[in-house]
């Protein structure tokens, strides 16, 4: 899961709003797969889509008395299991005063469509010298386990594969 | 700006060990060593920790600058 | 030894712009009021009482703006900037009326307002520490040395200029005849005389003056400065007999004239031809006194002078026609100077302060009879020096076909910024091959930039000054006079005949001033004491050697102004006198780079003077010759070229390609990129200083103020998509922010006031009260009551930013025609089309006029796509050429995928070897942890870098095993994978892209319009037009070239041939001059064609068109 559509009530720092949005999608959720599905599949049609394909995090920051940075820990998420993974990640540093207010959207979607659904950081597949034989190497970015990822991958595969099957008649 | 969330090149989060390297690096810890032991093996990751510039701190002062004469202002005016 | 510390410490002490703030501080500490001392009185002349106006100390105010109220306020930088206005200081002038020399009234006045330089001694600026600029609102690290002049930011680019006052020899081939020849460029401040002295074939010399028309004889002129005895001439030459030989033709020439007086006689006669002799005699001696060296001074007193330094002249000329000597080298950058914005500015100041006393002056004798200080402060008008003052800058245009003297401060990025102000300009012309004038020449070295100048009409014209440079000011020429007394120089009239026969000729700021006989002697001497601080640093002295021992010796003594000088460690017994210790001190802050001058351990040295050095590269090469050392090699490139990393591996053109690009390229130009009010403006999200980083990177705050990124780059192709220098980017790398970045424009309203009280309004124009112009409702939408849009909102092309209507232009036309009228007009502004974005941020702020001003600032974000385009240091420039799925592009065991790809023939032609060792350090300084050093000469090499690399587990020559992303499969060889810095150049496609279908055509020839911004049509030109007649596809040809571009349909008449015209009664078309007779044909014609025969018609030609039938 990532962060996909962000509404933006108040934003005084020095980051512009569609700055600000980047940097939030790009920060990795903890994603559980079994509980939310992509909003294509989902029926709710919104546009911020609804609690079954959707999380919703809160920002609310301040700096009161001096330059303070606003870390990725102090997003409020709906689902206490969805929440970035680490919550040292910094989203924007404040002046004195400035203030931002935030909803952010979380959503499942892929990595073909923006590389912030990429689940891994690194997936290596090499030679091992003996014929048929390759070394397949996941590393995850932290938002799913690397054996889900593997397991997801291949019901994924094994899905279109039978897809392709279909559409040529061969099963 | 500030540091990039992510490698630009591999994805793997980098924004969260900035504030560490940056702790360790004051203590006087070799940059190379403090990179490897926080288990930033790749070049791409590393250098994005290496070549982070935080460009917002050039900017904030104005702001602060402009908070404390606001400040300054309202405690002139009653 | 780090010398490097040396340069350092010059350059952060007296900053990137120094030479224009020095030059312009030198202006207003003395030379304005020197130039007021040049006039100093004015005599009011009238018949009852006459009187006289004495002026005195010039005082400057401190930078401040009057409104249009009348209250007068001190502003900064950022106000001048923000409002439109001017950073102008008041300048004060002590008036005393006197009247018989008695004193009656004295008074300051104001006569003028003159462009502060930004940081100079005027600015407010200059004494601020960095958190109060931070407080104002400025950049703690902008250069200065700039003028704001209606709120926008112009540089005086220093001007390159031959040196005055040098006696230059040199032999030009005319048609197979050898001309010597000899000039000088005397110049006292404001004017300038040329002499030329030639030698003919028939060996007698000739002088030509800018103030006669004629060529006259040197026996003559020479007679006319007052030596009479063709032996005192002959000796004022030179006692050598083989030179006075060569004179027998000039005597023979002037064997009619004796005397001082038939020689004024003489020269009186060519110069005022058929004049009464009174006026021809005054003429000659006007001749001598202003048009012949006036450099040496303009009274009588001085002809001595002049006849030895002419003397001089003659003997070099000769000595040169004997081949004793060489001919003088123009391009040698000795007889060079750079004028700055001081000298400059006094130029025009001179011309208007004169402007305005005359004027003055006229005002006071008009109306006569009052006097008194009223009456001579309502003469001045301070508009005079303001307006001349504040247009030349606002336009460059500095009188007397000078154009292009200021320009536009560079802000692309703080490097474009910083060599923009250390840019020189030449002022031959660019049409011209001045061949050796644009080489680079061995003076250069170590003053101008190698590498650092332009392609094309510019090249070698426009150049910028090195790292190590320090431009000379001026010092006091008596006081080096008096030195050289001192140490026995004989002046020309003390000199006996053995000291004026075998001595060195001894000149000071061109005046020839006598002789020594031991020439270097006095050389070593005078440099010792300059060395013990006795005599300013920056003058220098040179001695010239003749290449035979007949001719004489000669030391030049210089202290003029805008030399270009270099820091040389001085060397003695094959040792540098500069300490390890000394070092030590300078880094640690107790010392400065100029008490390494006051301790005698570096010198300051000009080009002519580094002719008499020997100088070593480094310790490693010296020897007991050596009287230099260089303080550090990588210092003789510009600011841009010292960003390069191993320039020395690279084909030097690549370097000078990049020099150009850098100035392009994105980064963070300023921390104040949230508020100014620049036109255009980029900032790069997440900018990163180099790994491979130069010396001069943080010296220069570019590691604070970087311009690119760290790119991993691969060495592959890659289907075809990176042919012709086009790069492949990694999907991915775009998505989580590399090489993002945002475009701001300015758009600007002010609301102007007219005569007859009307006055622009800022409003929502309003649909129902017919105002003309009217866009529709849906333009309007974002304007709030105000005008203006909201802050953040998101505009494109065509969206109003600042609503406003004017009062119409011509209120008498509407009346007669018209009910309703008047109508206001929609002057509205609006994004330009093509151009999308969201409001970033809207200053609303009052004009110099009172009027208000609106300016908006529209922000868009630009993320990297196919198109636009990127280069990496070494002159590689190429655009995307296709944006790839991460998974998709090939991989290395690691799981690292590049950012970028690019094509292995980038390499072989351009020999851009810097591109791969870069690659290397830039891998090994990230797993090292470290930054390396890649400056000029004495970065780390490519071999220690190969064992960095193996070190860490890869191969030391940077080359990985990949992968095929697609396939899974090894590639067959390995790749040349590293991290390599690449900039995103400011040349987008969103800002190129461009198509017409249909759209707007010109009012004069019906034909589409021209360019991007008009939506214009794209061109089908003679070269389109050859192929498709080739191809013979005459009907595409005329469908393109008349049926879809301006067809129109005119009438003819069949027997005369001339085109009819429409009869409205009856109902047809008739021919003017075959009436009723006449056949009308309807012919399809090219609008631009009609046009033709229309302009034809009212030159008086009459155009027939002969009609036919087509089958």
């Amino acid at each position: 899961m990532a962060i996909d559509e962000v509404v933006i009530l108040e934003n005084s720092s020095v980051l512009y709003d569609e700055l600000m949005a980047h940097r939030l999608g790009l920060l990795p959720l903890k994603t559980d797969l079994e509980r939310y599905i992509l909003p294509e599949q989902c029926d709710c049609r919104s546009p911020l889509g609804c609690p079954k394909c959707r999380v919703l995090l809160v920002l609310d920051a301040q700096a009161r008395d001096r330059v303070v940075t606003i870390y990725s820990g102090e997003l409020v998420s709906e689902d206490k299991e969805v929440i970035p993974i680490s919550d040292k990640i910094p989203i924007v540093k404040l002046a004195t005063g400035q203030k931002v207010k935030l909803e952010a959207y979380a959503k499942l979607g892929r990595g073909k469509d923006h590389a912030k659904w990429q689940p891994v950081s690194a997936s290596v597949l090499t030679e091992t010298g003996k014929e048929d034989e390759f070394e397949l190497y996941i590393e995850s970015v932290g938002s799913l386990t690397a054996p889900t990822i593997l397991s997801k991958a291949a019901e994924i595969l094994h899905d279109k594969l039978n897809q392709f099957a279909t559409a040529k008649g061969l099963a | 700006m500030l540091i990039p969330v992510r490698c630009f090149t591999c994805g793997s989060l980098v924004g969260d060990k900035y504030d560490e390297l940056q702790r360790r690096l004051k203590e006087g810890e070799d940059a190379g060593k403090a990179l490897t032991s926080m288990k930033i093996k790749r070049y791409c990751c590393r250098r994005m920790l290496l070549a982070a510039t935080n460009t917002i701190d050039q900017v904030l002062p104005y702001y602060e600058s402009l908070s404390t004469r606001r400040a300054e202002f309202e405690t002139e005016q009653p | 030894m780090d010398t490097w510390l040396i340069i350092e410490d010059i350059l952060r002490k007296e900053g990137i712009a120094r030479q224009h703030l020095n030059s312009y501080n030198e202006f207003i500490e003395r030379g304005i009021q020197s130039i007021v001392d040049e006039i100093g009185s004015v005599e009011i002349e009238s018949l009852t009482n006459p009187y006289k106006i004495r002026f005195g100390r010039v005082k400057l105010g401190t930078p401040r703006v009057v409104e249009i109220d009348g209250s007068v306020s001190n502003i900064l930088p950022l106000e001048g900037r923000l409002r439109n206005m001017s950073y102008v200081a008041p300048i004060h002038l002590e008036m005393v009326v006197e009247e018989n020399g008695i004193v009656r009234e004295q008074q300051t006045q104001h006569v003028g307002d003159l462009p502060v330089m930004v940081r100079s001694d005027l600015c407010a600026l200059s004494k601020m520490t960095e958190q109060q600029l931070i407080d104002v609102g400025d950049d703690p690290n902008d250069p200065g040395g700039y003028f704001i002049v209606n709120g926008s930011e112009r540089v005086i680019v220093g001007l390159e200029d031959l040196s005055p006052n040098k006696i230059i020899v040199d032999m030009e081939k005319t048609g197979g005849n050898e001309v010597f020849k000899s000039k000088i460029y005397s110049s006292i401040v404001g004017y300038r005389a040329k002499l030329e002295i030639s030698m003919k074939k028939d060996g007698a010399i000739n002088i030509k003056l800018p103030s006669s028309p004629v060529e006259l004889p040197l026996v003559i002129i020479m007679k006319a400065l007052g030596i009479e005895t063709d032996k005192d001439i002959a000796n004022a030459i030179s006692s050598h007999s083989e030179i006075q030989d060569l004179l027998e033709v000039s005597f023979e020439k002037a064997t009619e004239v004796h005397t001082v007086q038939e020689a004024l006689v003489y020269i009186g006669n060519r110069v005022a031809h058929g004049m009464v002799e009174e006026y021809r005699l005054r003429k000659a001696e006007s001749l001598l006194d202003w048009g012949l060296l006036p450099h040496l001074g303009r009274t009588p007193n001085e002809r001595y002078d002049k006849s030895m330094f002419l003397g001089e002249a003659v003997s070099k000329l000769l000595e040169l026609k004997l081949g004793w000597i060489d001919p003088d080298d123009k391009d040698h950058y000795g007889n060079k100077v750079i004028k700055f914005a001081g000298q400059m500015i006094a130029d025009l100041f001179r011309t208007a302060f004169r402007n305005l006393i005359r004027d003055m002056k006229y005002q006071l004798e008009r109306t006569g009879q009052r006097r008194g200080m009223n009456v001579v402060g309502a003469a001045i008008r301070p508009g005079i020096i303001t307006d001349k003052l504040r247009n030349a800058i606002a336009t460059g245009n500095w009188g007397r076909g000078k154009v292009g003297v200021t320009q536009l401060l560079d802000r692309t990025n703080y490097l474009s910024t910083l060599s923009h102000l250390r840019r020189i300009q030449s002022p031959l012309s660019r049409s011209q091959p001045n061949f050796e004038a644009r080489d680079l020449h061995a003076t250069h070295f170590g003053r101008i930039c190698p590498n650092e100048t332009p392609e094309g009409s510019n090249c070698g014209l426009v150049k910028n000054i090195a790292l190590s440079a320090i431009i000379s000011v001026s010092s006091s020429a008596s006081e080096v006079i008096e030195r050289l007394t001192e140490l026995g120089v004989k002046t020309t009239k003390e000199a006996d005949q053995t000291t004026r026969a075998d001595g060195c000729r001894i000149f000071v700021d061109g005046r020839f001033l006598g002789y020594v006989l031991d020439g270097e002697g006095l050389v070593n001497q005078f440099r010792q004491q300059r060395r013990q601080g006795n005599i300013h640093p920056h003058v220098s002295i040179s001695y010239v050697r003749p290449k035979n021992e007949k001719a004489v010796g000669r030391i030049y003594v210089d202290v003029a102004a805008g030399r270009v000088l270099r820091p040389l460690l001085i060397v003695e017994g094959g040792q540098p006198l500069l300490t390890d210790e000394t070092i030590q001190r300078i880094a640690k802050g107790e010392l400065s780079w100029k008490d390494l001058i006051q301790m005698g351990v570096m010198d300051l040295v000009d080009a002519n003077e580094e002719e008499n050095c020997y100088v070593t590269i480094d310790q490693k090469s010296l020897n007991r010759d050596h009287t230099h050392m260089e303080v550090y090699p990588s210092a003789i490139f510009g600011v841009t070229a010292s960003m390069i990393p191993y320039p020395e591996h690279n084909q030097s053109p690549r370097n000078t390609y990049e020099s150009a690009m850098a100035k392009q390229s994105l980064g963070f130009p300023a921390p104040t990129y949230g508020y100014n009010t620049l036109v255009r403006q980029h900032l790069l999200v997440y900018p990163q200083p180099s790994l491979v980083a130069t010396k001069s990177t943080p010296l220069l705050n570019l590691d604070q103020r970087p311009t690119g990124q760290n790119a991993i780059v691969a060495v592959l192709s890659y289907e075809g998509y990176n042919i012709e220098d086009a790069i492949i980017v990694n999907k991915a790398a775009i998505d989580r922010g590399f090489a993002r970045s945002f475009f701001y424009r300015l758009y600007e309203g002010e609301a102007k006031q007219y005569l007859g009280g009307m006055k622009d309004n800022f409003e929502i124009p309003s649909a129902e009260s017919n105002i003309r112009g009217y866009r529709g409702e849906k333009y309007y939408r974002l304007i709030e009551s105000d005008g203006v849009v909201m802050h953040e909102s998101v505009v494109s092309g065509g969206d109003v930013v600042i609503g406003r209507t004017s009062p119409p232009r011509f209120m008498e036309e509407y009346k007669e025609f018209e009910i309703k009228g008047p109508y206001r007009r929609d002057t509205s502004i609006a994004v330009r089309p093509s151009e999308t974005g969201t409001v970033d941020a809207v200053f609303m702020t009052q004009n110099i006029e009172g009027g208000q001003l609106f300016k908006v600032r529209v922000r868009d974000m630009r993320v990297p796509e196919i198109g636009d385009k990127f280069a990496s240091r070494h002159g590689q420039k190429g655009v995307v050429g296709l944006v790839v799925d991460q998974e998709d592009m090939p991989y290395t065991e690691d799981g690292i995928v590049p950012d970028v790809i690019i094509n292995p023939h980038a390499f072989p032609s351009r020999m851009t070897v810097g591109q791969f060792i870069e690659s290397m350090a830039g891998k090994a300084a990230a797993l090292t942890g470290h930054p390396i050093d890649g400056s000029a000469f004495t970065g780390e090499g490519p071999e220690d870098i190969g064992t960095i690399l193996k070190k860490f587990g890869f191969n030391s020559t940077g080359k990985e095993v990949m992968y095929d992303g697609r396939t899974g499969r090894k590639y067959a060889v390995e790749i040349f994978i590293g991290v390599v810095y690449y900039q995103k150049l400011h040349h987008m496609v969103a800002d190129k892209i461009h198509a017409r279908a249909r759209g707007q055509v010109q009012m004069l020839t019906k034909q589409p319009t021209e360019g991007r911004a008009r939506g214009g049509g794209l061109r089908f030109g003679e070269m389109e037009r050859d192929c498709l007649i080739a191809y013979g596809a005459a009907m595409v040809l005329k469908d393109r070239l008349l049926d879809e571009a301006d067809k129109t349909k005119i009438h003819v008449c069949e027997k005369c041939g001339l085109i009819a015209f429409h009869d409205i009664r009856q109902r047809k078309y008739v021919c003017r001059i075959d009436g009723e007779q006449s056949q009308i044909s309807t012919v399809s014609i090219a609008y631009a064609f009609k046009l033709l025969l229309q302009e034809m018609m009212s030159l008086n030609i009459a155009p027939r068109l002969l009609v036919k039938d087509k089958v």
